[in-house]
């Protein structure tokens, strides 16, 4: 588990995840397709884009949080809060780093007015990343107002993000790594499930078997659904008893340096019912012709076809998600989905080597209260898609 | 073969007497409708308990009776179904196509919001920049959107005696988290491991996974002030700072302890003294009638005089409560100064003193969570009553 040293422009030492070089490359990419859309800056939002260009790995962005790239060679500026100082400068590349203090009339938005003030951009186009968890609504109007008249804001959520899709030789190391935690979680967590036990010992034990092998806290989850829960598409408080004839959804991911890879398995405690291994096997089917189509040079939304199509012919088209997956990569909270993309019906992005995607095939019944689910994460190659799990898929009973 | 009853986080009654409280807060304020975006105020108006706002998910309540409409996709269905009041739940499907703003439209244009003044919920990670500019695009001509000036949160901010009750039993299950934490730390273990100790005790204990990671920053990266990835091995003469959360049905307290190992240093234990004579003095004055400023004030006058003016963060807490991911910081309010909120019994905030010495890279931070009342604080957490140095 090597910190990489790096020195930063200014000469200071900085430790990072990544080569500072192959940093630099993604920043000189970013700066090409800036340039290339007529942006003079990017404004960054995304936790997910600070740490992808600079390393900068906080979660800071819960509050106001801004980098400013520029299209061109310009110093890169920090914006963010006292808490995220002393990581910023030891662990990110960021060249100048701001703070703003919080008071009652505190406005970072101003002071963000002021950097690009600073860097001679008024007038000019600028791209923000909006579609982020790291900018709230209420933060979004406070820029707008803030930079009205100033500089013409224009969504530039897809950058960074679309650059991201297709994993560099050193980020899909991580990948794996977060395949083999997911694998030893889901492992721990079976030998964990058992009848008068809580399911949330399930939880326990497969976050702990992450943790232990040299993973980190995931960015959601695991969700653990048991019994009439098991049919649900979300994690939920409170934890439940298991019983002696009982069922459980597990889907989690585990995350090495922040890359998340994800995997859904059913476990049934006791003997399953009849209905339960007939969903299975439709998941099974399922998630089988998806691993196999999944190839380079094909359109993403054909996966969720499969899924529509094996999933309607077992007479569950009324019971079916409208998506049956999506990209994963490196992620914050609160989500571990990497989107867009998400995998559904129609959409005509086109795979390509290098790519991570998760598919869950999740088959509720909820009229008989019975949930199977399948998923795997897997990389698109020049051949077959390489799949992350080497657990087989089978209905676990325990 | 497993059915599914309504199971609410409180009692019917409660969650109705909720939801007629903000009716009655929309109806002073002129508003005709409240689009609700943060989960915590699903959860806490109808006990509706999901993920989903991770994507486009709105209940659109009004100021009269007219019953809740949630707006929400497929996987969350059952759950809404069965964990809330909410009776009528409309899906909207991911495909190119998709355009949950438009059926939103289509929603409020039902309830006759046409031309109406409407709230929008805006500070929270349920509504991002790009979500708010699709229902800013679909609502233009048809509607008034206006920021909401954080009203469900605020209303909120007073706990009732039930929830006071949940975040007492999370305070329980917190202390013995922070009893198993130290009793593990010790050299040649890896901080994730006492990150997975305090998560065995929280999920054993019946507590969810919480909203925010736990830190456990040792070594250098305890001056940081948030976590980060990559497992340490504890030395044997090190530094850890733990700040975490403990959730109990959604409801978090926090704490915040430093174990040091090996050594403790003269400079150490000055800024062990001065956080925690700070942290003291801090709680000793809250009560009802001192605002939130003030306490910040304490802060800075603890460590000031402690001569460590240059080392101080901007903000010393927060309210804490109901939250999901990404964080249990239940702002606003932050604890900053000229804050003007005042202390009112039934707010719940936590307080931590937080020292990063950049000369010698020595790292103190102390917090916990108390509950105000009509007199002294009630602590909803304890701490050991001296730093823990393990030899």
């Amino acid at each position: 588990m090597p910190e990489i040293a790096a020195v930063a422009a200014d000469g200071r030492k900085v430790s990072l995840r990544f080569a500072a070089q192959e940093h630099a490359e993604r920043l000189a990419r970013t700066r090409a397709s800036l340039r290339s859309r007529g942006l003079a800056a990017l404004l960054v939002f995304a936790q997910e884009s600070h740490y992808w260009l600079t390393g900068f790995d906080t979660s800071g962005y819960v509050f106001f949080q801004v980098g400013v790239i520029t299209a061109d060679e310009r110093p890169t500026v920090l914006l963010t809060r006292r808490p995220d100082l002393a990581q910023a400068r030891d662990a990110s590349l960021y060249d100048d780093i701001r703070i703003w203090l919080n008071a009652e009339d505190a406005d970072p938005a101003q002071d963000l007015r002021d950097i690009l003030i600073e860097l001679g951009l008024q007038g000019e186009r600028v791209g923000i990343e909006y579609a982020t968890y790291g900018l709230t609504a209420a933060n979004h109007r406070r820029v707008e107002e803030n930079l009205a008249g100033l500089v013409t804001l224009e969504d530039a959520s897809d950058i960074v993000r679309f650059m991201r899709l297709v994993k560099s030789p050193a980020e899909l190391v991580y990948v794996r790594e977060a395949g083999r935690l997911a694998d030893l979680a889901v492992t721990a967590m079976i030998g964990a499930t058992a009848a008068g036990n809580l399911d949330c010992m399930t939880t326990a034990a497969g976050v702990s078997a992450m943790l232990a092998a040299g993973g980190e806290m995931p960015a959601t989850g695991p969700l653990v659904n048991s019994g009439p829960r098991a049919i649900y598409g979300r994690g939920i408080g409170g934890p439940r008893m298991l019983e002696s004839d009982d069922q459980i959804m597990i889907e989690l991911a585990a995350s090495y340096y922040r890359y998340h890879v994800c995997t859904e398995e059913t476990i049934s405690v006791g003997p399953p019912s009849h209905r339960q291994r007939a969903l299975f096997a439709l998941a099974t089917e399922a998630m089988d012709q998806v691993l196999d189509h999944a190839r380079a040079g094909r359109a993403l939304g054909e996966l969720d076809d499969i899924h529509r199509r094996v999933l309607d012919r077992g007479g569950l088209a009324k019971e079916r998600f409208a998506a049956c997956g999506y990209a994963i990569g490196c992620t914050f909270r609160p989500t571990w989905m990497d989107v867009p993309p998400m995998i559904y019906s129609g959409n005509p992005l086109i795979m390509r080597p290098g790519m991570v995607f998760f598919v869950h095939i999740m088959v509720p019944d909820s009229v008989a209260g019975v949930a199977a689910g399948l998923g795997r994460s897997f990389v698109i190659t020049e051949g077959a898609a390489e799949n992350l799990s080497a657990i087989p898929p089978e209905l676990h009973l325990c | 073969m497993f059915t599914g009853v309504p199971v609410l986080p409180f009692t019917r009654e409660e969650h109705m007497a909720r939801q007629a409280t903000l009716r009655r807060a929309l109806a002073e304020k002129g508003f005709d409708a409240i689009l609700v975006f943060a989960q915590e105020s699903h959860f806490w108006l109808t006990g509706y308990d999901s993920g989903g706002f991770v994507f486009f998910q709105c209940a659109v309540i009004t100021a009269d009776e007219t019953p809740i409409t949630l707006l929400t996709r497929r996987p969350d269905l059952l759950q809404a179904r069965q964990t809330s009041t909410i009776e009528d739940i409309r899906l909207w499907w991911d495909s190119e196509a998709a355009d949950p703003a438009g059926a939103l439209r289509d929603i409020l244009a039902e309830k006759g919001l046409a031309g109406k003044r409407v709230a929008v919920e805006m500070n929270t990670h349920g509504l991002t920049g790009w979500n708010l500019h699709r229902i800013q695009v679909a609502m233009a001509g048809f509607c008034t959107l206006e920021f909401d000036q954080h009203m469900i949160r605020l209303l909120r901010l007073i706990k009732s005696p039930a929830e006071i009750e949940v975040m007492r039993d999370a305070g329980r299950l917190l202390d013995r988290s922070l009893e198993a934490v130290i009793a593990a730390t010790k050299p040649g273990v890896m901080d994730g491991a006492l990150t997975a100790e305090y998560l065995s005790v929280v999920l054993g204990g019946g507590g969810d996974m919480p909203p925010n990671a736990p830190l456990f920053n040792s070594g250098a990266r305890a001056v940081y002030g948030r976590g980060v990835s990559q497992p340490r091995r504890l030395e044997a003469i090190d530094q850890i700072v733990v700040e975490y959360p403990v959730a109990l049905r959604r409801y978090c307290v926090k704490t915040e302890w430093t174990v040091l190992l090996g050594q403790c240093t003269d400079k150490q234990r000055h800024m062990y003294d001065t956080v925690r004579g700070t942290l003291a003095q801090m709680t000793e004055i809250s009560r009802p009638g001192t605002t939130l400023g003030e306490i910040f004030d304490c802060h800075a006058e603890g460590l000031d005089a402690g001569g460590y003016q240059g080392a101080r963060f901007g903000a010393t807490g927060y309210s804490v409560g109901l939250t999901y991911a990404p964080t249990s910081m239940d702002t606003p309010p932050m604890i900053y100064t000229g804050n003007p909120t005042v202390c009112q019994p039934g707010m719940v905030l936590f307080f931590h003193v937080m020292l990063g010495d950049p000369a010698t890279g020595y790292a103190m931070g102390v917090g916990h969570t108390l509950l105000i009342t009509e007199g002294a604080p009630e602590l909803l957490t304890g701490l050991p009553d001296d730093l823990t140095v393990v030899l």
